[in-house]
């Protein structure tokens, strides 16, 4: 088993644990961290896609020329852009989680639509 | 509250996503459409080979060695050169997502009843100066060595905006918003002042219009290295007004 192909299976199973995450989970702090595992994953696969066998960073050194063999660095500058778009995505999602919590005193997604029947019960009560 | 069809929604994800695996799995695994499988193509086939050798023919200058000139681009790690030089726009862009999550937040961040807040500690008064001295000293190493070693103006922005966030937790009278967003809005401005300036004397919009330098030397990459400390301070900025924002929803002040 090479390198490559332990990427590809760490970053497979990470996108799977996103998935069932998103899937399965009704607590929406919940459904952020998987969406951030996903989000891990499908980097960690970008990256395993420019692999070389025995390749060099990419990074020109007084022992490494560009006549060496590097891995491929055109995936690693599109990692930096997507980590820094997760973290964007990230922030404002927990933002919008804050803001739920304060509207429904709960974070579960299936209280969702039952604004008017608790309100309903609130004036009964009352 | 728990749901009464919780194991049987786990089954079913189970199973989706088990079927998902296996269908992504056979198709980068399969070697008779392609005929060779994924990663297979041949690195001089491949564009990052022109990121590489900095030139856009194969067949120009193959080699690009340690502490020679002469190149198109000259920073050492290939990595900024595409993030900041061959797709200056992209980053652009980038920077801009980054400053409208940053919006967003301040958009949509409620302001709650004030709650009960606890002073810092002695430990975090005596510490926080000391530690953030080398917080910033690692931030701006990583932010001016961009174009030498791993780094650049993300993680070093993003080093920096922790040590703020820190002080401001600790420290009442750092915490001052409308200086950071001052600081910000000068650093956006340059970066387009950058690009326009690159449209002047290059030409095209961000174009390095620098004087290309040794490899391996601090000061050789003269653009990458402006670029980069103004999207150094653009994200320091941001992101600890995304910090600010959630520390003053928690006290019940007003952030900006």
């Amino acid at each position: 088993m090479n390198v490559l192909t332990v990427f590809l299976i760490t970053a497979g199973a990470l996108m799977a644990i996103g998935v069932f995450g998103i899937l399965t989970r009704s607590n929406i702090i919940k459904i952020l961290l998987s969406i951030n595992i996903l989000q891990t994953g499908v980097n960690l696969l970008l990256i395993a896609l420019g692999y070389r066998d025995g390749g060099a960073a990419p990074i020109i050194t007084s022992q490494v020329s560009s006549a060496v063999a590097m891995v491929d660095p055109l995936p690693q500058a599109l990692v930096l852009t997507s980590i820094v778009i997760a973290f964007g995505t990230t922030a404002v999602g927990l933002v919008i989680c804050l803001n739920y919590y304060m509207t429904h005193k709960s974070l579960d997604v299936h209280t969702f639509g039952n604004e008017e029947r608790e309100h309903q019960q609130k004036e009964v009560v009352d | 509250m728990k749901n009464r069809y919780q194991s049987l929604i786990d089954i079913a994800g189970l199973i989706i996503v088990g079927i998902a695996v296996y269908l992504v799995g056979t198709a980068l695994t399969d070697t008779s459409v392609a005929g060779k499988g994924m990663n297979s193509a041949d690195f001089k086939q491949r564009v990052s080979y022109r990121y590489v050798i900095k030139s856009v023919e194969p067949s120009a200058k193959m080699e690009v060695k340690w502490g020679e000139s002469g190149y198109e681009e000259s920073s050492a790690n290939i990595v900024t050169s595409i993030v900041v030089n061959y797709r200056g726009f992209d980053t652009l862009g980038e920077v801009l997502v980054l400053f409208a999550s940053s919006a967003a937040v301040s958009l949509l961040i409620l302001k709650r009843v004030p709650k009960k807040t606890f002073p810092p500690t002695q430990i975090m008064t005596s510490s926080v100066p000391l530690v953030n001295l080398l917080v910033f000293i690692l931030g701006s190493f990583i932010i001016l060595h961009g174009h030498l070693t791993p780094g650049g103006g993300f993680p070093g922005g993003a080093i920096i905006a922790s040590g703020v966030i820190l002080m401001a937790l600790v420290f009442k009278k750092a915490f001052r918003p409308q200086m950071y967003l001052m600081l910000e809005s000068i650093a956006g401005m340059g970066i387009l002042i950058a690009g326009l300036l690159g449209l002047m004397y290059g030409e095209s919009f961000l174009k390095d219009f620098f004087p290309a330098g040794q490899i391996g030397e601090l000061f050789s990459s003269y653009f990458a290295m402006i670029l980069y400390t103004l999207i150094g301070i653009k994200v320091a900025v941001e992101i600890s007004n995304i910090g600010f924002h959630f520390i003053s929803e928690s006290k019940g002040e007003e952030a900006v």
